[in-house]
């Protein structure tokens, strides 16, 4: 009796043993470059199939490549019948691109498994096999094209970094992709969908449950703020998956699905936050005006701010300063007209030539600047304008606001509207100038742009120790001398350049001194023993070499896995994805840039 | 002797060095014939070694009719002192012999090594130099010539004010032109 349960205990053991020992994600065993008829020599293959496991590594993916002749068999059920036998593939979902090349034929088959199916469209299909024959047809080796392969899968799989982290292990496929589930609000026809204007429809889609109610009610109140400042339309959506999109296309299906936007063109921004475990991030999307307005800059500079509250979780106050942010950017300068379109330029009757919108100078300071502003633009026929602003953040240069400035106020003197305007914008990060002339007719050979960027510089390090006054005593002087004489030099330093040249002097004067008493010392302080040596008396009588140790050292090439690819490009770290023109799933097209978090 | 041998190879993904360390031992023989070693203690060794090599196919017995009408000095040092300036002359140009067998090897660096001289003579030899001593600046220079082939060696005295000069153009005149090209990039760039 007591054999048997010792019997029975040891089966117990031997089927639990399973559950205790750890399963590889992928066979490692396997060659990553299966070369049939050895088409590369045994070290080169070796060197690579290293390289393709370090890469299945690294982005937990699995890349086999098969070179063969033409067996007379589709290629395509070969591949999946090699693929399954081998049990190629990593992880549960088997995720996997499979490139077969038939090297008789040139024919080629590139097939995806798991993520591999989602990641491999018609087009990365091209794109990837593409170059790989163009090495091929130049006569390079197998070996070549399959390294130019690794690396522009490798680009692939790193852009696609969302989709496989989807398909990771512990979800089945059906769960990392619902086949054909997409959120409430997607239409069953995207291809008969028509465009749409739904007013009433909530500014603040909450699906990700990340705010509370009192945030939500401060939001709409903002973004209602916002709208009627700018008239440009803004959502706030929160998710907890993106159905498979990326985070910029599933913004833009989201804004165009429900009829959000104003105008014809559905001018407006929506601000994604996707909660989806191993794909958190936010996306700004803008679509018609806004698109304009939303450069990589601005972008970057909004995402900067929102950073710090996303990484903490603070959500709700992350999203209520992003929409200062865009009330900021979205904000119009009081002379800017309501309707553009339909403004009709003027000359205005009265005009300041010290424009101080944020308080800059003291009203003597003022006084000055006007005086000397008007006696320029009287004595030039140029009206004159300094202009001061906190916030350009809307315009993407300070002098195409200057621009506006100049053409929406009424300046301009004679026939053709003569202007030049010094921009002065001072915020709490420092003081920055900017000059813009509209002159025509003879005026042009004085305010060139040469000449303008020189009177900035002369001002610079006025400005960088906030002497504003000075600054643009300083520039009005100069751009009279500018229209006097017909030129402006360069503030020319004097001082740093001594130090340069003296170091310079001390390196040469030395060198050539010490070439001196090099020359004047003959004194050879060398014995050539080897005159004394009789030759041909050299006998070696004993000669012995032992191996003591042997020893390798590997240095990792290190393979970057940021994501970074084509039209959408990270800039570095802490800089927001960006994509200056893309489409929805509508085929309507937006432009935006977000971060991951 | 230590030797190394390194074999390199080179992927996309890594650079794996192999190396393999050796024990090297050799051991051998070498002649070597009539090296010159300095036997005046007055004269600088480094001077003398300088103006090597002399003609000794012409040497000749001593006699003292040789030095009539020159001044002359008898040598001054014992060869037991000399003898190992002499072995370190005669070790390195063997261990530049035996490096030559172990051209394989990337790296070898001498762990230790035993010289042994073998049937080793000594001859005393006068050899014709002309010794040359000059003073300028307070400061005396030494010249040697070899009376044989007029091989000259010695430092050459330098004049302070001609080097002062020397450095202050040296010194003036690029730094003049670099301020000069710098005022004109500011200017015209």
């Amino acid at each position: 009796m007591k054999k048997i349960k010792i019997f029975l205990a040891f089966l117990l053991a031997l089927t639990a043993l399973p559950l205790f020992s750890e399963t590889e994600p992928y066979k490692k065993d396997l060659d990553r470059v299966v070369d049939k008829d050895g088409y590369l020599n045994e070290d080169d293959l070796r060197e690579v199939n290293e390289t393709y496991i370090r890469a299945v590594d690294a982005f937990r993916f699995d890349m086999p490549v098969v070179l063969m002749k033409s067996s007379g068999q589709d290629l395509d059920s070969w591949c999946d019948s090699f693929f399954r036998e081998n049990d190629y593939g990593y992880g549960s979902n088997k995720n996997a691109i499979v490139l077969v090349i038939e090297t008789d034929t040139d024919n080629v088959l590139l097939k995806g498994y798991g993520a591999g199916e989602e990641i491999l469209t018609d087009d990365e299909k091209e794109r990837l096999i593409s170059p790989m024959m163009e090495q091929r047809s130049q006569n390079n080796p197998w070996l070549l094209c399959i390294w130019s392969y690794l690396n522009d899968v490798l680009d692939l799989l790193k852009a696609n970094e969302p989709i496989r982290n989807k398909y990771a292990d512990g979800k089945t496929v059906e769960e990392a992709a619902p086949r054909g589930k997409k959120p409430y609000w997607y239409p069953k026809d995207v291809n008969s969908f028509v465009d749409f204007h739904d007013e009433n429809a909530s500014r603040v889609v909450d699906d990700a449950h990340i705010f509370s109610d009192s945030e939500i009610a401060r939001m709409k109140e903002r973004i209602k703020e916002i709208q009627d400042e700018s008239g440009f339309d803004l959502v706030v959506f929160t998710d907890t998956s993106s159905y498979g999109l990326s985070h910029g296309v599933y913004a833009a299906d989201f804004h165009q699905f429900n009829g959000y936007g104003f105008g014809d063109d559905f001018s407006g921004t929506v601000l994604l936050i996707c909660m989806e475990e191993g794909n958190r991030g936010w996306w700004t999307a803008a679509t018609g005006k806004c698109q304009e307005i939303y450069t990589e800059k601005v972008i970057n500079k909004i995402d900067d701010n929102l950073e710090p509250y996303m990484v903490k979780g603070q959500y709700g106050k992350g999203v209520l300063s992003y929409l200062d942010d865009i009330y900021r950017l979205y904000k119009l300068p009081s002379w800017y007209p309501r309707d553009t379109e339909n403004f009709v330029p003027f000359r205005a009757e009265s005009k300041s030539h010290c424009v101080d919108q944020i308080g800059l100078f003291s009203r003597e300071e003022q006084a000055e600047i006007e005086r000397q502003a008007s006696e320029i633009s009287a004595k030039y026929g140029t009206d004159f304008v300094v202009l001061t602003t906190d916030e350009t953040i809307r315009y993407g240069t300070m002098a195409s606001y200057a621009r506006d400035f100049i053409k929406y106020c009424g300046y301009g003197e004679g026939e053709n509207g003569d202007a030049c305007v010094l921009c002065l914008k001072v915020t709490d990060g420092g003081s920055w100038a900017s000059m813009v002339s509209s002159i025509s007719g003879d005026g042009r050979k004085c305010y060139r742009e040469k000449y303008l960027t020189n009177v900035l510089g002369h001002i610079k390090r006025m400005l960088l120790k906030n002497r504003h006054y000075e600054a643009t005593i300083k520039a009005l002087s100069l751009s009279d001398k500018m229209y006097r004489t017909g030129r402006v030099w360069h503030e020319i330093h004097f001082i740093w350049p001594i130090w340069f040249c003296l170091l310079l002097g001390l390196i040469v004067a030395s060198n050539a001194v010490s070439k001196v008493d090099d020359k004047m010392k003959e004194i050879k302080f060398r014995k050539e023993t080897s005159r004394y040596y009789v030759e041909d008396s050299f006998r070696l009588t004993s000669s012995k070499n032992t191996l003591v140790k042997e020893y390798s050292t590997t240095q990792v090439i290190e393979i970057n896995d940021t994501p970074s690819y084509r039209s959408s490009y990270s800039s570095g770290s802490h800089r927001s994805s960006y994509s200056s023109s893309y489409r929805s799933s509508g085929g309507r097209s937006y432009s935006g840039g977000g971060r991951r978090f | 002797m230590r030797g190394e041998k390194e074999n390199v190879s080179r992927s996309s993904s890594s650079i794996i060095t192999r190396t393999k360390v050796y024990a090297l031992s050799r051991a051998g023989f070498l002649n070597f014939s009539k090296l010159p070693v300095d036997a005046s203690v007055k004269i600088k060794n480094e001077l003398m070694d300088s103006i090597e090599p002399f003609d000794y196919s012409k040497l000749r017995p001593f006699d003292s009719g040789y030095l009539s009408g020159f001044m002359a000095d008898r040598f001054d040092s014992n060869p037991d002192s000399e003898l190992p300036r002499a072995q370190g002359f005669l070790m390195d140009e063997s261990i530049s012999r035996f490096r030559l067998t172990c051209n394989d090897f990337q790296t070898t660096k001498v762990s230790s090594n035993n010289l042994h001289l073998v049937n080793p003579s000594v001859e005393y030899a006068m050899l014709p130099v002309y010794l040359l001593n000059c003073s300028y600046e307070e400061k005396d220079y030494h010249y040697a010539i070899n009376g044989q082939t007029g091989k000259f060696t010695g430092e050459f005295p330098i004049s302070k004010n001609k080097k002062k000069f020397i450095y202050a153009r040296n010194f003036l005149i690029p730094a003049g032109i670099l301020y000069l090209i710098l005022l004109f990039i500011q200017i015209f760039f």
